[in-house]
């Protein structure tokens, strides 16, 4: 039977902490997508976050702001409203700027890194255009304690240190994870755009970083479980100048408190979240002091069953209130409660399988009720061999204007219509050493899409501030690529390689006169071609890691006039685990940008040359026994 | 399909324009650049030979000039580039625009006015509080004296060796004297006084934008006013509160001023006893600027995500022809 994700990759395989007994229960778009999804490091000890991890191991593009800075997600050419951020089933993104800052998502605190490819708005509604990062701290019940706690010194002034501790039974299961990252990011770089050209060092972009994650879980019987989490976070970071400005004076401090709770009934699940986000923002050469954030609740129940042997279903019910605040909004404090039905269906027959997903929305507001489009999304697997799989999928996508878009004085435009529009995608997977995949295995996987999303939300300037309009309709096309080879060579030496290639053109197929000359054009930093490869190599204990990353230029005008140059960055990781029974001590030494390229990811915004981590990581699995 | 993306996305040329060194200009548009990506340049055009080169500056210097480059004077064979968020002035040649030297430590400044060897800039150092004028010391490139104006001081001006400072943040225009720095008088005028021009009289206009805050909202004005004893001689207020009114520039003989005004550019014969409200262009620009010897209007497209355009009317305001700066363009500089 074919499955959701088609190919796991390199390191997710490495990561020994995962006890055994780790209950799983696939979340939907697994169960009922079959969208291409990378599986990805998540021990939090080769990258410290999302940002970091996905710059490397993925081909999404990550529009980093530099190492203090804000990271989003650009995923298939969408922009970072349009790729969403999943926490245990629960959409991580702001509700005022449609965005999530994935520098402050600490892998430490997860057990598992998911990046889907292409949107599944059937399953996930509101944006997901471009795919969805899937973060999960899962539920445990390995009985004993579970210890693990890493510490890392690195270039620049950076200290990572991490916890992660569980005390379980059968039936209960407690622990806490909680991260702390400090960095100075005070990196020498090569400024272009000073007279004289000059090597000077980065100023003003300092980061400090915590996290706890505290869990509890119980089986209340064999087909019964209530989990919960409460995530809270605390980020103070100094804003980097751009390489043209001598210095910045702009800081940011971010609270989240996530509280996330799921009670499985059998075949019912329901889960309940809370969800708060306060930004402080402030600079004293603007004179800003701006304090903005949300609160939302979200409700989520749905039914999993099994009509027949061939046909699986799940039918659910979803509402999120949220309410938003900010100086800007003025008197106002916008709420809205989004409701959504979705019924989704896999039919397995023979060679072919079938997945057929709706979803409706509503939005509620004070002033007015609305509803969005039927969302529908198909996908056909078909096993074409035994080696060779292909499948077809149609979907339609949408995104509500956020907060901002809709509320912000002066500019708010509160008569912005959803974006919306439909997707195709065409994939093979071909896996031709399948006879014993313990011992080989070799996948390759392509992927063929096209996307055409209307309405396109920008902001304009008009007047003397800027006001976001449906301006424009984008289409965005392309192709993947992607193999992974394991061989295990006599004497016990594994040998892992994956590889992935990228081409993506997003162009902007409609817009006004005033932006005639933007027709046709790629959108600003959607790379056309972008390709990582990783490596690695374990023998008794040892273990050789390589990470690559190419990125194409990427324009940084909307009528490609500019762009910046196309860079290659490495990684090499080197480690060695030294077991002691139940207890076990890893020390790690890693190079970043090996070849200490001096590269922009952004316009102006300075990255780090060579920079040196070296790590230290404990880890103990004493086990209860049980009668 | 493969096909298709195989071949979509070409590499792109590098916009490296390559310069005929005979070339000179005689107009040179500022284009600001969008804001925190530093990609402020200098279009470079002959309006006798329509020759244009669009990214000059940066096509020169293998580099962008920084972040806004907000404005512009000319000292000798020197070019002065504001650049207002890279809290630097840029000096160049006049034709090659090669860098030969930068003036730091400014904090935001605005505009400059050349008198005798120095030059006097505004900065609005905070915009919480006052600003200030600092001076430039032009045979050694070198920041000199500063002394704190009003709030957001914008448009400076120099008459009969006095200069004259507009505090777009208040209400007033702020006399100084060029040796000392001292503020000699404090003309009260409107709201937000942000530009301008030398009448044909020998006086002084200056442009208020007035002011839209939601508890405290005023009507600007265009005012005159008398440099030999700082009194007002003209009000003419605006009928709408707006805060749009920009840009205050004149044709050689000081006569008739041009403005921006409502998303148009409006002309105001200076003899006229009230604000006539003549459209001259009923659409919106950046920047204006007019051409002293022919009086050709230059008005600037409004963007920041691409290259914008340079539009040319007859002093009558009929369409002359157009070409293609840089994002942002604001302001013209005519040699």
């Amino acid at each position: 039977m074919l499955m959701g994700i088609s190919m796991r990759l390199l390191f997710a395989q490495q990561d020994t902490l995962v006890m055994p007994e780790v209950e799983v229960r696939a979340d939907v778009p697994v169960l009922y997508d079959v969208s291409y999804t990378d599986v990805l490091d998540s021990t939090g000890r080769h990258y410290a976050d999302a940002s970091e991890l996905l710059s490397m191991q993925s081909l999404a593009m990550v529009k980093n702001y530099g190492p203090s800075g804000i990271s989003s997600l650009s995923i298939r050419g969408s922009s970072p409203s349009q790729s969403q951020v999943v926490w245990n089933g629960f959409v991580l993104q702001s509700f005022q700027n449609g965005q999530s800052d994935i520098s402050l998502l600490p892998l430490s605190l997860m057990d598992q890194v998911r990046l889907q490819y292409g949107g599944c708005g059937a399953l996930w509604g509101n944006g997901g255009i471009g795919g969805s990062l899937h973060l999960n701290a899962l539920a445990r019940f390995s009985p004993g304690i579970h210890v693990q706690a890493s510490q890392q010194y690195g270039s620049f002034g950076r200290w990572y240190s991490s916890l992660k501790a569980q005390y379980a039974t059968r039936r209960i299961s407690i622990g806490l994870r909680a991260v702390r990252q400090e960095e100075e990011n005070n990196f020498p770089y090569y400024n272009e755009q000073i007279y004289p050209k000059t090597w000077q060092r980065q100023r003003h972009a300092a980061l400090a970083l915590m996290g706890m994650m505290p869990e509890f879980h119980v089986r209340l019987s064999r087909n019964s479980r209530i989990s919960i989490w409460y995530w809270k976070q605390w980020s103070d970071r100094q804003i980097a100048p751009v390489m043209s400005i001598p210095n910045s004076f702009a800081e940011q401090v971010d609270w989240s408190d996530r509280l996330a709770a799921e009670w499985i009934l059998r075949k019912f699940r329901f889960r309940t979240g809370y969800f708060s986000e306060r930004i402080l923002f402030q600079d004293t050469t603007f004179n800003i002091n701006a304090f903005s954030g949300f609160h939302a609740w979200v409700n989520e129940c749905d039914y999993t069953g099994q009509a027949n042997k061939y046909w699986q279903y799940s039918l659910g019910l979803h509402s999120t209130i949220s309410t938003g605040f900010a100086d800007n909004y003025g008197q106002e404090t916008p709420s809205r409660n989004q409701w959504a039905a979705f019924w989704t269906n896999k039919v397995v027959y023979k060679r072919l399988e079938l997945n057929a997903n709706v979803r409706q929305e509503w939005m509620i507001t004070p002033e007015r009720w609305r509803s969005v489009p039927f969302m529908p999304s198909v996908s056909l697997q078909y096993q074409v061999s035994k080696r060779m799989d292909a499948l077809v999928k149609v979907n339609r996508h949408f995104r509500w204007p956020t907060m901002n878009d809709l509320f912000w004085k002066p500019g708010g435009n509160e008569s912005l219509r959803p974006e919306h529009g439909w997707g195709q995608e065409f994939g093979l997977d071909w896996h031709p050493c399948c006879e014993n995949p313990k011992l080989r295995s070799w996948n390759i996987s392509l992927r063929v899409y096209s996307r055409y999303i209307h309405d396109w939300i920008i902001w304009k300037p008009s007047n003397s501030y800027w006001t976001p309009v449906n301006l424009h309709s984008v289409w965005s096309r392309g192709g993947e690529l992607r193999s992974f080879w394991k061989l295990p060579i006599p004497g016990k030496v594994k040998f892992m390689l994956r590889h992935g290639y990228a081409i993506t053109y997003s162009t902007q197929e409609k817009t006004d006169r005033s932006n005639a000359n933007e027709l046709h054009k790629q959108l600003i930093y959607v790379p056309p071609y972008s390709m990582q490869m990783g490596l690695q190599c374990n023998y008794k204990g040892w273990s050789l890691e390589s990470a690559n990353a190419w990125m194409s230029w990427r324009y940084t005008d909307a009528d490609n006039k500019h762009y910046l140059e196309g860079y290659f960055l490495a990684d090499i990781y080197v480690s060695k685990e030294i077991p002691i029974k139940d207890f076990s001590l890893e020390w790690s030494f890693k190079i970043q940008n090996i070849f200490n390229k001096q590269y922009q990811v952004l316009e102006g915004r300075a990255m780090p040359g060579r920079s040196l981590l070296l790590g230290m990581n404990m880890q103990l699995n004493r086990k209860r026994k049980t009668k | 399909m493969l096909l298709l993306l195989a071949t979509a996305c070409k590499k792109p040329v590098k916009p490296e324009e390559k310069i005929d060194p005979t070339f000179e200009s005689t107009v040179l548009v500022l284009n600001e650049g969008s804001f925190t990506k530093g990609n402020a340049d200098v279009s470079a055009y002959n309006a006798t030979t329509g020759q244009l080169y669009s990214n000059y500056f940066s096509a020169q210097n293998g580099r962008f000039a920084g972040d806004v480059l907000q404005h512009g004077f000319f000292y000798g064979d020197q070019l002065y580039l504001i650049l207002n968020n890279s809290n630097r002035i840029e000096v160049c040649h006049k034709n090659t625009l090669l860098t030969s030297t930068v003036i730091n430590g400014l904090t935001l400044p605005r505009n400059g006015v050349v008198f005798q060897d120095k030059a006097y800039v505004t900065e609005t150092v905070s915009y919480s509080g006052k600003g200030r004028v600092s001076v430039l010391n032009l045979s050694a490139n070198s920041l000199g004296a500063q002394t704190t104006v009003g709030i957001k001081p914008e448009g400076i001006i120099e008459v009969n060796g006095k200069l004259y400072v507009a505090n777009s943040g208040d209400t007033t225009v702020m006399v100084l004297n060029p040796t000392t720095l001292a503020i000699t008088d404090t003309i009260i005028v409107k709201d937000g006084p942000n530009s301008f021009v030398k009448s044909s009289d020998g006086n002084l206009w200056v442009l208020c934008s007035g002011k839209d805050d939601p508890n405290d909202r005023k009507a600007g004005a265009l005012i005159k006013i008398n440099v030999s004893n700082n009194q007002i001689i003209k009000t003419l207020p605006f009928t709408e509160i707006l805060t749009s009114a920009s840009n205050l520039c004149a044709n050689s003989s000081g006569t008739t001023l041009y403005y921006r005004y409502k998303d148009q550019v409006r002309t105001q014969e200076e003899a006229a006893a009230t604000l006539s409200g003549n459209v001259l262009v009923d659409r919106k620009f950046y920047g204006i600027g007019v051409e002293p010897q022919s009086g050709t209007l230059y008005a600037s497209t409004y963007g920041f995500s691409s290259a914008e355009y340079a539009i040319r009317y007859t002093p009558q305001g009929q369409v002359i022809d157009s070409f293609q700066v840089g994002i942002g363009p604001n302001g013209f500089l005519f040699k």
